[in-house]
């Protein structure tokens, strides 16, 4: 973590008071400088683009959600990387949020090791640094190691489909389609929904 | 003069009853009833009266009679009536010789004349030997029979005993007139049983005769006859100044058409008796002898008592038989109710009873329509028949006649098992029908006797018709027909028709009862569905809910205890023994709490989005209708805007519906105090996008509210979670729409969009 970094801020737009506090206080303690902002036009208005080192989102706040102020930014050619944070575990939203450019989608409550390890992330992206991009070797030996069942709950995973459209689809039972879920993180060496979907691009 | 050429067109015109002429067996004296002159006098009376006719004419009756027999005359009842042989006159007059003449008159009024006709008195004691005839053959014989043939069996049997006539048949007039050999007795070898002759046959003031003058003899067909001569000089025939009407004489000369008739048949002598039943010509006993054959006129006093008592027993017998057949009827019918309350439907109960109801009305095959189903039985005609056009004819919801071919012209014609038809209405609607056929007639006959030359062809070339040409002819005449449908018949059939239509009614009640009972089961599993998926839906969004409001502060309290494990790092304090863990474990525990929402989440489901092609405006309409039906309150004016240009839709109908039925839900709650109540929906096709818009004229939304509205927990209304609304809004956005207020003054309007493709690229 580069002081560079550390000067940067790091913005938390979240409609929820405690979350805010919570996180910038976390933040903080990190040493990060958190700015935090109740609503996506709050942050519109007051966030420094120059200076951002990141933004959580909130995915659904009152007017405009998370996901409508990163298409937002994006039209604006605005260049800060996105983190979208949610309460509600909405699969096929981060889906999109990750194909729309977000660095990542964190479900709250979220662990330390996932909100740093999001800035950690973005920071690459800010420093132009892609993203560890695997070669299509690797990520082959990872699929292969996958038994048939797994590589068709993945390939219905990264369309965005939940656990329980999964179930119905695959005539499982949705308890299954977790441990196919583990599963297939553990194999594909995966800390998320959203590396599988980078990995699968 | 009496031997005009015979004209057969002119048959029916022809004024038989003013032939100017009497059968030479008897002579004719009329008397003008006013002055009591004699006016007409056959110009055989010498030789019955000992007066030469030219004696008479001018002459005052008494002049003829003497004093004492014209008073019995004038006391007597002297106008026709039904039997009149019965009452004879024997009179015995004085002749200008001094000899007495016994005679037998037969006395009666004619207009103003009196007519009478004298005949040569029977000998010998004849009498007692018919009353014994009478009591033995009349009570014991006569009454016995069962049947109609029977009976005329009997009594053609019966009157060739009597009179000895060659052959004795009783012919049977249908209603259209035609007759038909129902019984013959006779010695000789053809036989005539069964025949059928042309209503033709038989001219119209012939069968007024028939009825008036119930007994006719010819006893020498070919007897000259003798003129009756008027006081003028004149014959008094049609073409006198004075023709005098003969209609209920007994002497009454042959007309040369019937003469030629019989002489055709070699006929010598015969003899008819009319058979009246309920007033109308049912029949005729028709006695023929192949040489002239003078019977005493006691004789035919016994034959016409005869012919009285087989009408009446005719009649008895036919109302009975009618009262059998309707008695029948109401059996199978009551056999058809029977059935069908014991559960059958009634295509099965006319199967069971098909033949029962056949032979009831004469019929061999049937045709029963029932909506859609169509049974045939027995023999049909070969063609598809559109019978619809029959429904105008229908007379009480029947229809018969004997010539189908003539009515449906797509009915072959010579069709060997379908000539006549009766049609039975068997709903209001006319769309069920039974109906039934008889087979040509022709297959129907059945008679003895072998096949004879039909036609007698003259030397001069000239054919003469006979009794089989006659047939012949008839054959001809009816082709193509069944045998006619008679009032018994008509009888039967409404009374099998109201049976019929009482269990067909029954059963279009019933069904249209199962078919309410199915709607209104459909759509209480639909409501149910919607209910169902509403509250699997609402389940969803209260867990969708609950775990957004569960995850924020356990969120929160994760953020804080790492963050103040990391202050305490930064500022380098040292932990005291277990504070480190304790903090793993307070982290944990948000976490493991966390991770319960989510289960208790995936577990309840989010009730997923089931696409397929949908009519927006159909799931529309049910939405308002499931909502309306819902409601208690009295309905509203509802107004429906569609845009007529919407497409079919990828959407998940339930779900639509759903939000339709919340939102209208809410537009009837508001607009409950109103005093004006309408409810809008309107459609608005804006590719892709398809919008719709509630409009109502409630109590609007409350300032403010815009924003919260949408949101869980934020109850505007003061039942139930205040869910509904954000259960719209997520179940539109699963469609890629939005959901929003308009800005109104008045009441409150909702507008919602879905993309029209079904808002995910999947």
């Amino acid at each position: 973590m580069t002081d560079a970094a550390k000067s940067k801020r790091v913005y938390v737009v979240d409609d929820d008071l405690s979350v805010r506090a919570s996180l910038c206080a976390l933040l903080s303690a990190h040493g990060y400088r958190p700015a935090a902002f109740s609503s996506a036009e709050e942050f519109l208005r007051g966030f420094e683009a120059e200076n951002s080192l990141c933004v959580f989102l909130d995915l659904r706040m009152g007017e405009m959600g998370g996901m409508n102020l990163q298409k937002h930014l994006v039209a604006k050619g605005i260049h800060i990387p996105v983190i979208i944070l949610t309460a509600h575990g909405d699969v096929p939203l981060a889906v999109e949020a990750i194909k729309a450019g977000a660095v990542d989608f964190i479900e709250k409550p979220a662990s330390e090791a996932q909100l740093l390890g999001a800035i950690e992330a973005a920071v690459d992206r800010l420093a132009d640094r892609p993203q560890p991009i695997l070669p299509q070797r690797v990520i082959a030996d990872r699929l292969a190691r996958l038994t048939p069942r797994e590589r068709e709950v993945l390939d219905h995973l990264i369309l965005g489909m939940t656990n329980k459209h999964i179930a119905d689809e695959l005539g499982i039972s949705q308890r299954t389609v977790e441990i196919h879920r583990a599963r297939i993180r553990e194999k594909m060496e995966a800390r998320g929904l959203s590396d599988l979907i980078r990995m699968m691009r | 003069m009496l031997t005009r050429p015979v004209d057969l067109s002119s048959c029916d015109t022809e004024p038989i009853h003013i032939i100017g002429a009497v059968q030479p067996f008897g002579a004719l004296v009329a008397v003008d009833m006013a002055s009591r002159t004699i006016e007409f006098a056959s110009a055989n009376c010498d030789a019955f009266l000992g007066r030469d006719w030219r004696d008479l004419l001018g002459a005052p009756l008494g002049f003829l009679l003497g004093e004492a027999n014209c008073a019995d005359l004038l006391s007597r009842q002297l106008i026709p009536s039904l039997p009149d042989l019965l009452r004879p006159w024997f009179v015995r007059l004085p002749k200008p010789d001094g000899s007495e003449a016994d005679l037998e008159c037969f006395p009666h009024l004619q207009g103003g004349c009196l007519i009478l006709e004298f005949v040569a008195r029977e000998e010998g004691p004849a009498v007692v030997w018919e009353e014994d005839m009478v009591r033995q053959r009349i009570i014991s014989e006569l009454i016995r029979p069962e049947t109609l043939t029977e009976l005329a069996q009997v009594g053609a049997q019966i009157i060739r005993e009597v009179t000895g006539f060659d052959r004795v048949m009783i012919y049977r007039f249908a209603p259209d007139k035609h007759g038909e050999v129902i019984a013959e007795s006779t010695g000789r070898d053809d036989s005539f049983l069964g025949l059928h002759y042309p209503a033709s046959d038989i001219p119209d003031p012939a069968r007024r005769h028939f009825v008036l003058n119930v007994i006719r003899t010819i006893p020498d067909i070919n007897a000259v006859p003798v003129p009756i001569m008027a006081r003028s000089g004149e014959i008094a025939d049609a073409n006198s100044r004075t023709p005098l009407d003969l209609t209920f004489s007994k002497l009454r000369a042959v007309a040369p058409v019937h003469t030629e008739y019989l002489n055709n048949m070699g006929v010598g002598a015969s003899m008819s008796i009319s058979l009246i039943s309920n007033h109308e010509l049912w029949g005729l006993v028709a006695c023929h002898h192949y040489s002239p054959l003078h019977l005493a006129w006691s004789r035919f006093r016994f034959c016409e008592l005869v012919g009285g008592t087989i009408s009446a027993l005719l009649q008895s017998l036919e109302n009975t038989i009618k009262l059998r057949h309707s008695i029948q009827a109401e059996k199978t019918a009551f056999d058809i109710e029977r059935d069908h309350r014991n559960g059958l439907a009634l295509g099965d109960v006319v199967r069971n009873h098909a033949d029962a109801v056949m032979t009831l009305c004469g019929a061999q095959g049937m045709v029963l329509k029932l909506g859609d189903q169509v049974v045939k039985m027995r023999k049909t005609p070969a063609a598809d028949i559109d019978y619809s056009r029959l429904k105008s004819a229908l007379v009480d919801g029947i229809f018969a006649s004997d010539h189908l071919n003539g009515l449906v012209p797509e009915h072959q014609e010579g069709d060997a098992d379908a000539a006549g038809i009766a049609y039975l209405e068997l709903s209001e609607d006319g769309r069920d029908f039974l109906v039934m056929f008889r087979e040509p007639y022709e297959q129907t006959i059945r008679w003895a006797g072998k096949p004879e030359k039909i036609e007698t062809r003259l030397d001069d070339g000239t054919v003469r018709l006979s009794p089989r040409g006659s047939f012949a002819l008839w054959r001809e005449e009816r082709r193509g027909r069944s045998i006619p449908f008679t009032d018994a018949d008509y009888e039967v059939m409404r009374i099998t028709r109201r049976a019929l239509f009482a269990v067909n009614s029954l059963d279009r009640e019933r069904a249209a009862v199962t078919a309410q009972r199915q709607a209104e089961a459909e759509e209480a599993r639909l409501r149910l569905v919607l209910l169902d998926a509403a509250r699997n839906r609402s389940m969803g969004e209260l867990a969708s809910a609950l775990a957004h409001e569960l995850n924020q502060p356990l969120s929160a309290v994760t953020n804080y205890v790492n963050a103040c494990r990391q202050e305490l790092k930064n500022y380098a304090v040292e932990l005291p023994g277990p504070v480190e863990s304790l903090m793993d474990s307070a982290v944990a525990e948000a976490s493991r709490a966390a991770d319960l929402v989510r289960r208790l989440r995936n577990f309840i489901g989010q009730g997923e989005i089931a696409l397929e092609l949908v009519d927006l405006h159909a799931v529309i309409r049910q939405g308002v209708e499931l909502a309306l039906a819902a409601t208690s309150d009295a309905r509203p004016n509802v107004i429906f805007q569609f845009d007529a240009g919407m497409p079919v839709m990828r959407a998940d109908p339930v779900q639509i519906g759903q939000v339709v039925l919340n939102l209208v839900r809410n537009s009837l709650a508001a607009m409950q105090e109103s005093s004006q109540r309408i409810l809008t929906i309107a459609t608005v096709f804006e590719d892709p996008l398809a919008r719709v818009v509630v409009r109502d004229t409630g109590i609007g939304i409350a300032a403010g509210m815009e924003k919260t509205l949408f949101e869980p927990f934020h109850n505007s209304t003061t039942s139930g979670m205040g869910i509904g609304l954000s259960l719209c809004r997520s179940i539109v956005e699963a469609h890629g729409g939005g959901i929003w207020i308009e800005q109104v003054s008045d009441g409150a309007t909702i507008a919602f969009t879905l993309r029209t493709d079904g808002g995910r690229d999947d």
